[in-house]
């Protein structure tokens, strides 16, 4: 394995080739896709969430919703070679994603729906009455 | 995943962005096997052509929301697509795909010609 260190003194580098070696294995260790893609949606009844998570099954996903107004959603996916097959290419990545949402308006925990299709994750969050908007009747004055 | 690849010297004539999805390749004796991300997309909308040693994959996605507002992300309508040269040795009249939790999976068997097998040596 290549270093910047490694064109140095054998000598001079040798004692710390054991630390390069941890930090290089804690760099590719770093959970990757960590920009799945998410939406954030809302009308005047509800918040609703979307997240890309091809290949990722119900169990492997966690959603919390926190004080009516803060989710937090955690997905996982490992990416297993194929038995008996060679690998020409390995693009798709597995992940350990987690975030947290503050919502812009308070929702009801207990009618909060989601929903896993073709690979995306869809969370309907419906907004309390105190927070939707509401329209005030005017009154006219008779004159 | 969201690189957009636009042929060289050229612009899209529609608003429709290209997305380059992430592709695994897989080979055995008997097969090809290309396992590719696409959420969000219908099996209906996924087209798989290949002419002469061109593979060309497209899944088209529709627009995520409906009249609600976007207040963050990305919720248009694009294109995934990627473009292989394949081995000749393909069989185009089998080629199989299934798409399952947004993971499309495009098998490609060999021609049986093209398989590798032993000879056996007849001792006299």
């Amino acid at each position: 394995m290549w270093t910047p260190f490694s064109d140095y003194d054998r000598r001079t580098v040798a004692p710390w080739s054991d630390v390069f070696r941890q930090l290089d294995r804690a760099w590719r260790a770093q959970p990757s896709g960590v920009d799945q893609s998410v939406t954030l949606s809302e009308t005047p009844e509800a918040i609703e969430l979307r997240l890309d998570v091809p290949g990722v099954r119900e169990a492997d996903i966690r959603l919390d919703v926190h004080d009516a107004q803060t989710v937090t959603i955690a997905a996982k996916r490992t990416i297993a070679g194929r038995e008996g097959y060679a690998t020409h290419r390995a693009e798709r990545q597995g992940f350990e994603w987690k975030r947290s949402y503050t919502l812009p308006a308070k929702v009801d925990a207990t009618t909060t729906s989601a929903t896993l299709a073709q690979g995306v994750l869809t969370v309907k969050l419906a907004k309390l009455p105190e927070s939707q908007p509401r329209r005030v009747q005017i009154n006219a004055q008779a004159r | 995943m969201e690189t957009k690849t636009y042929p060289e010297n050229t612009e899209q004539v529609a608003d429709r962005p290209l997305v380059k999805p992430p592709v695994d390749i897989f080979e055995n004796q008997d097969e090809l096997l290309l396992v590719v991300d696409m959420p969000g997309v219908a099996p209906d909308a996924i087209s798989i052509d290949i002419d002469k040693d061109v593979l060309t994959i497209v899944g088209k996605r529709a627009s995520a929301v409906g009249q609600a507002r976007v207040l963050f992300g990305d919720a248009d309508a694009f294109d995934f697509k990627r473009v292989f040269t394949v081995p000749n040795t393909i069989d185009p009249d089998k080629i199989k795909a299934d798409l399952d939790a947004g993971v499309l999976e495009v098998r490609l068997p060999r021609h049986e010609r093209s398989k590798a097998r032993r000879i056996t040596i007849n001792a006299t």
